[in-house]
């Protein structure tokens, strides 16, 4: 994770990753911190309307993507990719462990384990309806980790379940673009997304409103959509940058509270789009360089990570390394899963400039289905990224087992670009190595 | 099919049109084709010339970069075309780069060997090694023999100004370029701008120019060559001619269009990217 540098977990409170937030009773939010680009430093902070922050819970939590205030005061924490269910008091102690189920294996009645839980909501009847991503399913439990009902039929990469007042259950269906109410007899009897990334784009978050209406956070369309019953969007909320918005509440007042992932905060914005509110505690830790440093590799940190490099694993769902070949002194990913991994290092930039980015890359057993390239990811001010990854400049894409290749890639610095994360990336199983890495301008 | 040639008559037109303004911003002495015998750049110069020829202008000087590996097929065909159309072409070439080679394509470099702007140069990359091999297509190559020339020339030669064949739909880097596209000064280079006439042509509208035009273009195309750079780095697909190969569905650098949106598609389904 490259320890010489400055990591987010140093300072608590900093917010990094904002996933989950809620608006409390009492006016404070409760936001979720996913952690940093290392999976450091996630953390669920409630913090008062101005600002201060006066209560945290971090203790060994990994990638968190949500947590509940309950009304008993608990906070129920979905505890991502170590893959549990937590209930803590507000004293911090843990009440309630889904690692302690099947005598301490952690298995749920039907011999199944939670597989990146992102979200949990605790039932009338004392029952948690999840969010299992990974296991491609939503389901509700009791307390014991006994499962009571089950929802997969051709759902993917399901998030924020939720139960609704007339007993149905409304799932994100995010890798199918789409929005479905399913009855607790399995049927579909609403469903908003034909597919199309131009209608949802993997939609992370839907709540079913007073008024029938359901309020949608598009994703990686960048905003917030109000739709009726019959599909007519009646609000939006979108901005010009890639905001990867996470969750969105609409608050009794009529405003929506949403996490705001890239640009690092959770923001309340009135009917007209104005920010009325705004958390925001974040600074940028990482070293940004000057211009590109030990792209020959040529240093090593006692971690193993070569010095000014960052081992980025925030997606990887808790695989992958920083290789080493001594004899060739190139350094490299190894991976085993699928997901996203990333050798990465922070270079400031001028808007409007031409970068130029260089370097030799070689593939070594990657899944035919995966590919590892080079790429150059231009951050805002606000540490954000400008583009995602499929639109920002890339190399060549390598797959399987290649000799060692040259690339090169060229992309102008956008206008509102303040630095550039130079990045060795790969999202499937297999070994990618870098060496003789140049950018200039 | 008239309306295509009418819609190529169009576009040949509008590139003329970029090419006036060229000359009326700047006198022909400051300006240069940057003429690399390709297809596009052959274009280009066709354009240049044919608007010169309307204004009763002489014809800027044309300049080709000589990375150290060119086709012996270009060499005769820029001096053909050359003599045809009355043109004056400069060779450019870091030479001090190739004599420390011996003039060995992959012999090692020492950069001690180098004079002082080429050490300054890889100094700015960020190469770190003593030692580089001889190979126009590596990036410390590419830019010693292509960019450096490149500017060491503009530099002497006062240049303000040239034209390239660079189009849009080459590759996405290309997708935002202008026609105009200054380049202010840096430590390196001089202040120049790069017009870009053919911007808005296909590689389709291109062979179709050269056809409908008799514009002449270099034997390497009608033995499958659909791009050309450097000898070692350059290959022919099958013996199929350019302009008969499937220029809509695969990439002109190699490699099927389809093969890339497939590997971005799945991308796209990891959805947080």
């Amino acid at each position: 994770m490259g320890t010489e540098q400055y990591s987010a977990a140093q300072i608590e409170g900093m917010l990094e990753f904002p996933c989950d937030v809620q608006r409390l009773p009492n006016g404070n939010t409760l936001i979720t911190d996913a952690g940093d680009e290392t999976r450091m430093g996630s953390e669920i902070l409630e913090v008062t309307p101005t600002g201060q922050i006066v209560w945290r819970y971090a203790e060994g939590l990994s990638f968190a993507h949500s947590a509940k205030r309950l009304s008993s005061g608990n906070t129920l924490i979905t505890d991502t990719t170590n893959n549990r269910l937590l209930e803590v008091a507000p004293d911090k102690r843990v009440v309630l462990n889904s690692d302690h189920w099947g005598e301490g294996t952690g298995t749920l009645s039907d011999g199944s384990h939670l597989h990146y839980p992102n979200d949990a909501h605790e039932l009338a009847d004392g029952n948690f309806i999840i969010s299992d991503r990974n296991n491609n399913r939503c389901i509700i439990v009791d307390r014991r980790g006994t499962v009571l009902w089950e929802y997969s039929a051709g759902i993917a990469h399901p998030h924020n379940t939720d139960m609704q007042a007339n007993g149905n259950v409304l799932i994100c269906d995010s890798d199918h673009n789409r929005i479905i109410e399913v009855t607790l007899s399995k049927d579909i009897v609403w469903c908003y997304g034909d597919g199309s990334r131009e209608m949802l784009n993997n939609p992370r978050d839907a709540d079913r409103l007073p008024n029938g209406n359901v309020l949608i956070c598009d994703s990686n369309n960048h905003r917030i959509l109000e739709v009726t019953h019959d599909g007519k969007i009646v609000w939006a909320f979108s901005v010009d940058y890639w905001a990867s918005f996470y969750k969105a509440d609409k608050l009794p007042n009529g405003n929506v509270l949403i996490s705001d992932q890239n640009h690092h905060r959770a923001i309340e914005v009135d009917i007209y789009g104005n920010i009325v509110w705004m958390f925001r505690n974040r600074r940028h830790m990482r070293t940004v360089f000057p211009r590109l440093k030990n792209g020959f590799f040529k240093a090593r940190d006692r971690d193993g990570i070569s010095t000014g490099w960052l081992l980025d694993n925030r997606f990887a769902e808790g695989g992958g390394e920083v290789i080493w070949d001594e004899h060739m002194a190139c350094c490299g990913l190894a991976y085993d899963r699928p997901g996203a991994l990333m050798l990465v290092q922070y270079v400031a930039v001028q808007a409007g400039k031409s970068y130029y980015l260089g370097g030799k890359i070689r593939a070594e057993g990657i899944h035919p289905e995966a590919f590892a390239c080079l790429q150059l990811c231009f951050l805002d001010s606000y540490g954000g990224f400008i583009t995602n990854l499929t639109e920002g400049p890339m190399g060549q894409l390598v797959t399987g087992t290649t000799d060692w290749l040259e690339d090169r890639l060229e992309a102008v610095a956008p206008a509102n670009a303040q630095s550039v994360a130079v990045r060795l990336f790969m999202n499937g199983p297999g070994k990618v190595w870098i060496r003789d890495v140049m950018l200039f301008s | 099919m008239s309306q295509d040639r009418a819609m190529l008559r169009k576009k040949m037109g509008d590139a003329k049109k970029i090419i006036e303004e060229a000359f009326e911003k700047y006198p022909i002495a400051d300006l240069a084709v940057a003429w690399t015998g390709g297809k596009d750049s052959t274009l280009v110069l066709y354009l240049v010339r044919e608007v010169c020829r309307e204004h009763g202008l002489p014809l800027p000087v044309c300049f080709c970069i000589d990375e150290g590996d060119m086709f012996e097929e270009i060499r005769e065909f820029l001096a053909q075309v050359a003599e045809e159309w009355g043109a004056e072409v400069k060779m450019l070439h870091n030479r001090d780069v190739s004599s420390a080679a011996g003039g060995q394509l992959g012999a090692q470099v020492r950069v001690a060997d180098l004079n002082e702007r080429n050490r300054r140069e890889i100094e700015r990359l960020g190469y770190e090694d003593d030692v580089f091999p001889y190979e126009p297509e590596s990036f410390v190559g590419n830019h010693l023999m292509k960019t450096v020339a490149l500017n060491s020339y503009l530099e002497s030669a006062q240049i303000r100004g040239f034209f390239e064949g660079i189009r849009w739909d080459e590759q996405p880097a290309r997708a935002n370029e202008q026609y105009f596209s200054p380049r202010p000064a840096t430590e390196f280079s001089p202040e120049h701008v790069r017009i870009c006439p053919i911007l808005h042509f296909t590689e389709r509208d291109v062979w179709d120019a050269h056809f409908e035009y008799s514009i002449p273009f270099v034997k390497l195309y009608e033995q499958g060559y659909r791009s050309l750079g450097a000898r070692v780095s350059t290959t022919s697909h099958g013996q199929i001619p350019a302009w008969q190969q499937d220029l809509e569905n695969t990439y002109e650098r190699g490699g099927r269009r389809q093969d890339k949106e497939e590997l971005m598609e799945k991308l796209r389904k990891l959805g947080y990217m």
